[in-house]
């Protein structure tokens, strides 16, 4: 089971993030859909062909593991990182980054029990068959509020979750 | 412009009140001395001065998407450029040694430090601090304990 924590929570956040597809709003203009192509497991800076600009806004992830935390529970900790970036405003990625957050703080078995609907990440069915993972806390851990790179000339924020699985 | 520190090094001490002021004191410096360790560490591997950016430019861009290559053991070294980045680091003494908590820090607040730490499309993340932590973490704690304990044993305590 624990070899395959890691890639389950992958495969789940990927599910969570992608269906429905993410949907988020700019200063209550109209309702924007984020397409399931421009949201990616890797880290940023590998996510494109050689010599290919990424598609703007863009939402990329990565799961990491801490190892087992108790020798008698097959429980997890692990780390989810989120970068979103666009080339356009520091609206787009903060907007973006509040439907994320929507997502995932649904996604744990918190939001289950809170009677906020069947969202956890354990229940997530990808291709009908579930994912034999069960997350029991999705928390976010640190934020770093939208900022423009220059050199890249996009908007990044990026966001660090703490994910306890078994 | 914001600000951000990403992944500063941490150094807490706190549980101090029931020792008396010679084993606070010996905290205290033994802060003071893992700071300054860390100082160092973190200086050093954000000091490379061997490769220049033409130099890296002409090996492929090794920090970049395209070639990424390992170039260095840690892969978390930063070269120096312009030195604005290695000049942004600062050491944030311990204030006392009579409150709860004792406590010290190295932090980087030059704007580049985010970018270099978390990456961006262009040029992939070092994350050297988280590097410097998991490397000389238990080290610096050792030697702070060591220290409090040599005061401890010499105040007669246990």
């Amino acid at each position: 089971m624990a070899n395959r924590t890691v890639p389950a929570v992958r495969q789940a956040i990927y599910a969570a993030l992608t269906a429905p597809p993410l949907t988020y709003q700019i200063n209550a203009g109209p309702t924007l859909t984020l397409p399931a192509t421009s949201i990616q497991n890797r880290p940023i800076w590998s996510a494109v062909a050689s010599g290919t600009e990424p598609p703007s806004p863009y939402v990329t992830f990565t799961v990491g593991g801490r190892g087992n935390i108790g020798r008698f529970t097959d429980e997890r900790i692990l780390d989810l990182k989120i970068w979103v970036s666009s080339t356009t405003s520091d609206d787009d990625v903060t907007e973006i980054y509040e439907a994320i957050r929507a997502r995932l703080h649904l996604a744990d078995q918190n939001g289950t029990d809170d009677g906020l609907g069947p969202q956890d990440l354990s229940r997530v069915a990808v291709a009908g068959a579930t994912l034999g993972v069960n997350v029991r806390e999705c928390v976010e851990y640190r934020v770093l509020p939208a900022e423009f790179e220059k050199a890249s000339g996009r908007w990044y924020l990026s966001a660090v979750y703490t994910i306890v699985a078994n | 412009m914001i600000r951000a520190t990403i992944e500063g090094l941490d150094m807490t001490i706190f549980g101090l009140e029931q020792f008396n002021v010679d084993v606070r004191e010996a905290a205290f410096y033994a802060v003071l001395e893992a700071l300054q360790k860390a100082f160092e560490a973190c200086k050093t591997v954000i000091g490379a001065d061997d490769h220049s950016l033409r130099e890296l430019a002409l090996m492929g861009h090794p920090y970049g998407f395209t070639h990424p290559q390992q170039i260095h053991d840690p892969d978390v070294v930063v070269h120096i450029q312009s030195g604005e980045y290695e000049q942004a680091l600062r050491a944030v003494s311990p204030r006392g040694a009579f409150g709860e908590i004792i406590e010290a820090q190295v932090v980087n607040d030059s704007h580049l430090d985010r970018w270099i730490q978390e990456g961006t499309t262009q040029m992939r993340a070092r994350p050297w601090m988280a590097w410097i932590t998991e490397h000389y973490g238990p080290e610096y704690t050792d030697l702070i304990m060591a220290r409090i304990t040599a005061a401890i044993e010499e105040a007669g305590g246990t």
